[in-house]
């Protein structure tokens, strides 16, 4: 019998030495699955593990066998439907079928059931890459957990160091949400399907870093992985998915410089421009304190400006071949670079951006369609 | 990276685990996971898929959850190791592979029924041999016998030339050869 030294060395045991580099992707995934397992163990018999154990002794007898396809079929048809009947959900809120745009992309929904990611959609909005899922499965506790934050679900780019939250979607025009009795209604409403233990999901991926990443990569795509986190530690993958930035749709309108006086200060500020996409605008401003309030890091400052920005953004008019008109949402964040502070905002009901004829700013016209 | 232990109060946490709580293992899992991990690519090498080292990694867990009595105080690390190597090798098996069986084989001085025994004592002998090793032919033993390091990995975590590295191995195994031969536990061909 041939014995290798490595066989031999089995009880040469290094105590003092650690090997092995830090691996965040693998650690989550790994704990993920072995938590997972350990809960598929603790279930009482009669779930649905012990009647898989029973199938694979061939003991089912026909009429059970007959009752679980029926079941099986079902559950598959409940489940394709969920995601199509989520992707009409996003089309219709969205309002892609009156302004389709070349940066919302909608994918192809699988037909068998299967835990885990379904890509419903995803749109561009300059800013973020916005991208819809379905995640299963949720448990109703899951979702209970979620208002009070003590569960929570998020997204990362794997390979990057891209990661955030993933909210579950709901419907554009729901009032104001105070409580979490009212943010748990509005999930199980609109975002939480209990038959299927499917729940829509919206990830908004900052659009720089994701382009700088694949760039890197010198590739086209992404794999996105969806996670459930109790206290902030993920306890459960579900899988995941290719993602491919979308086309950026983009219109901007110059105002040459126009001059306009601050409210709260009055003093002068600059209308460099507007940037519209069908869901998000960029307001370019320019004025004298930015590079104290941006540069100098200074929060007062930040504070003046980024108020006056927001009413800015709130009171900027835009309006349509058919006389109707339409308010962006106020500013979300400002940024600065070279001397220009970006103001942010966007909503989730697209316009269309090539239909502009006017924008007006306090009822000043900055820009006009001739 | 030099130290045995990742995580403090290892011996509470162990206590936890072996009281069931689930939270315990997950610690655990994100301590030593890539410890884990990094012997399991070890020996898988190269890597087949990254899916096989995972399964690998989480049986290895899975393997602690459900025997974490058999885990002695301060023990946590050397029984990870330990199933890990078997885990690992399992995984080789169970994908129709083996590892290479290297020049350094040993043949064992009987075969039929006492072959286990005197394979048992050859793993204590070589253990002495090993610990009877200087610094630092005894760390870069362990490293590459034990966690199936790479020399050149052996040689840049202690600060060592590759070739250094290679010529305190190549010493240490003559020591344990001549040490196994001379207790009569493998055959005279395979020495010298």
């Amino acid at each position: 019998m041939k014995l290798s030294m490595a066989d031999l060395s089995e009880k040469c045991f290094p105590m003092n030495v650690m090997i092995g580099k830090e691996d965040a992707d693998l650690t989550a995934r790994v704990k993920a699955r072995v938590l997972a397992e350990i809960e598929a163990e603790s279930k009482p018999e009669g779930s649905k593990d012990s009647v898989a154990h029973i199938r694979s002794r061939r003991f089912v007898r026909i009429a059970l066998a007959a009752a679980l396809i029926l079941s099986f079929g079902l559950v598959a048809y409940a489940i394709s439907c969920i995601h199509a009947v989520r992707q009409q959900d996003l089309r219709a809120e969205l309002h892609m079928d009156q302004h389709p745009t070349e940066s919302y992309v909608e994918y192809e929904v699988p037909d068998e059931p299967a835990p885990g990611t379904v890509l419903l959609s995803a749109i561009s909005d300059g800013e973020f890459q916005i991208v819809y899922v379905n995640v299963s499965p949720v448990t109703e506790e899951e979702v209970a957990g979620y208002p009070e934050k003590p569960t929570s679900f998020y997204w990362k780019i794997i390979g990057s160091d891209l990661h955030g939250f993933a909210d579950p979607w709901f419907r554009p025009g729901t009032g104001p949400i105070n409580t979490p009795e009212e943010l748990l209604e509005v999930v199980r409403r609109d975002a939480y399907d209990a038959q299927t233990q499917t729940l829509t999901l919206c990830c908004r991926i900052f659009s720089e870093p994701l382009a700088g990443f694949l760039e890197n990569r010198g590739s086209a795509g992404a794999e996105l992985e969806l996670f459930l986190a109790e206290d902030y530690i993920a306890v459960k993958s579900f899988g995941r998915v290719s993602l491919a930035p979308t086309e950026e749709e983009r219109r901007s309108f110059d105002f040459g410089g126009v001059i306009y006086i601050a409210g709260a200060t009055g003093e002068e500020m600059e209308l460099v421009g507007l940037e519209l996409t069908p869901i998000s605008a960029v307001w370019r401003l320019r004025f004298a304190e930015a590079e104290a309030a941006f540069v100098g890091n200074d929060p007062e400052l930040q504070r003046v400006w980024a108020n006056e920005a927001d009413r800015i953004s709130r009171k900027t008019k835009i309006v349509f071949s058919d006389g109707s008109g339409f308010s962006p949402n106020g500013a979300l964040h400002l940024s600065y670079e070279d001397g220009v502070v970006s103001c942010y905002s966007s909503w989730l009901r697209a316009i269309d951006i090539h239909d502009v004829q006017q924008i007006t700013l306090d009822d000043r016209i900055l820009w006009e369609n001739r | 990276m030099e130290g045995g232990i990742r995580i403090k109060n290892e011996a509470k946490l162990l206590r936890r685990l072996k009281d069931g709580e689930s939270a315990a293992l997950g610690r655990i899992m994100e301590a030593y996971t890539p410890y884990v991990a990094a012997i399991v690519r070890n020996i898988i090498d190269p890597p087949l898929h990254e899916e096989d080292v995972e399964e690998v990694v989480a049986d290895v867990f899975l393997a602690l959850w459900r025997n974490a009595d058999d885990v002695g105080d301060g023990k946590l690390c050397p029984w990870l190791a330990a199933v890990t190597r078997n885990r690992a090798k399992d995984k080789l098996r169970a994908l129709h592979l083996t590892l290479p069986l290297e020049d350094d084989a040993v043949e064992l001085a009987v075969e039929g029924p006492e072959t286990e025994a005197v394979r048992q004592e050859a793993i204590l002998v070589t253990k002495e041999a090993v610990d009877a090793l200087g610094e630092p032919d005894r760390s870069i033993f362990r490293r590459y016998y034990y966690l199936y390091q790479k020399t050149d990995e052996i040689a840049a975590d202690m600060g060592l030339k590759p070739s250094v590295v290679r010529n305190r191995l190549s010493r240490g195994r003559e020591k344990i050869k001549k040490e196994l031969l001379k207790r009569g536990l493998c055959n005279e061909a395979e020495y010298g």
